[in-house]
């Protein structure tokens, strides 16, 4: 049985805000198609100078802010990171170093857009040896993606991030199921300057494997979809995640989405989804994490509101 | 292997009250073309062979839909090992694909 919490996240994204409206003549659509194809209506693209470290340290930050942790306190720091994932060091090592971590271990997790969901399940797992584990997916997707039409519509840039710890928090994490399928690998990949994508196979294993992998974690704790209060899921597309709701049998209101203004941004979007939710929103009922991406790569994680200590409200 | 035909109970009514029960046979084919109607919000292409896809009448969320509700009307489950686009992407594969089933 874990001993792991979720104390709370914290979140980053670029000033810059790029609309469908500026992106129309470039990717020669209109802005009304590319949000009907999608949901999105804007995205953050990160200046120039602006590198997936500095975010990840930012939103970091955040979270250590909202959590009332000091980051020398952290036993452990895990980084999704596929945009960044080309080439060694990846950027754990120098944002646990700007963060003040001295020599704590720092991971990186190259997974993109499931890598904040297997960050979180590490951190569940390692939180008892580590104590305090702060998970970060940080992103700069805009340079993959800008000169290709199809892919440039769709991606943002940001940073999320999550504190775990083996300390009582305001979420216990219950359960968490993981896969992986390394025979679609070609199907969504990125080479350090081009993002690939075959949208009709990834789309397609995407609606049938994030419903599939909720309801097995789901099954595995004999929880119903319906008594789920908020599915804080991977940010990929609008209409993708309507579909996830239709086959759960949920409204598509219990799951939380912000892709409309944030575009996907891979690992970070989940952690970012869920800094947003729990913002505006008490810790009461289970919540439910889910992703899916390339790799194949997919899970999901169940956690519930820390009834026992009081701690369910913010 | 699925039977290329198969049959539909029907209720007929008059003034509002079911007056007969009548069976109807169903192709295969038109089923299908029916489904593809449905999810496409637009009719199925004359040729069989046609890529749904490329025609432009289903777009990638279409296809997940689709394969929905194919396993719904023909009560099968299409297992993830058979969750490739090249399987769905013409009437005349749908069809190769139920008749090996």
């Amino acid at each position: 049985m874990t001993t792991a919490y979720l104390h709370g996240f914290g979140h980053y994204v670029p000033e810059c805000v790029v609309t469908n409206v500026e992106l129309a003549e470039r990717v020669g659509r209109t802005a009304e198609w590319i949000e009907s194809a999608s949901g999105i209506r804007e995205r953050r693209w990160a200046a120039k100078q602006e590198t997936i470290a500095d975010m990840g340290v930012a939103a970091a930050q955040d979270c250590l802010r909202r959590t009332g942790v000091t980051a020398d306190s952290l036993g452990l720091l895990i980084v999704a990171s596929g945009s960044g994932a080309l080439g060694f060091p990846g950027p754990a090592a120098e944002i646990a170093q700007r963060l003040g971590m001295e020599t704590a271990a720092a991971l990186d997790v190259p997974v993109a857009s499931a890598g904040s969901l297997f960050g979180l399940v590490l951190a569940m797992r390692m939180a008892e040896a580590h104590g305090d584990v702060l998970v970060v997916g940080s992103e700069k997707m805009s340079p993959a993606v800008a000169n290709d039409p199809n892919t440039a519509i769709l991606f943002g840039d940001g940073a999320g991030a999550a504190l775990v710890s083996s300390r009582q928090g305001r979420w216990r994490m219950l359960d968490a199921v993981l896969h992986s399928d390394g025979q679609y690998r070609n199907d969504l990949a990125f080479d350090g300057a081009q993002l690939r994508m075959n949208g009709l196979n990834v789309i397609l294993h995407a609606a049938r494997k994030i419903p599939a992998v909720i309801e097995e974690v789901l099954a595995r704790q004999n929880i119903a979809a319906a008594d789920v209060r908020a599915f804080l899921l991977h940010q990929a597309n609008l209409n993708l995640l309507t579909r996830v709701a239709k086959a759960l049998g949920v409204e598509r209101e219990r799951i939380f989405t912000n892709v409309e203004r944030y575009g996907n941004t891979s690992s970070a979007s989940m952690l970012i989804a869920a800094s947003e939710w729990a913002e505006t929103n008490p810790a009461a009922g289970p919540i439910v994490f889910g992703a899916f991406g390339a790799g194949f790569h997919w899970g999901a994680l169940i956690a519930t509101s820390n009834v026992a200590t009081g701690m369910q409200d913010p | 292997m699925l039977s290329a035909t198969s049959f539909r109970r029907e209720i007929l009514y008059c003034g509002g009250a079911p007056v007969r029960l009548i069976v109807v046979e169903e192709n295969r084919t038109q089923k299908l073309r029916l489904l593809i109607q449905e999810v496409a919000g637009k009719p199925a292409p004359s040729d069989e062979e046609e890529s749904l896809f490329e025609s432009g009448l289903l777009d990638s969320f279409a296809l997940p839909d689709l394969v929905s509700a194919i396993e719904k009307a023909f009560a099968i489950k299409v297992p993830d090992a058979d969750l490739n686009p090249r399987k769905f992407d013409s009437i005349a594969r749908i069809e190769t694909y139920l008749a090996n089933r």
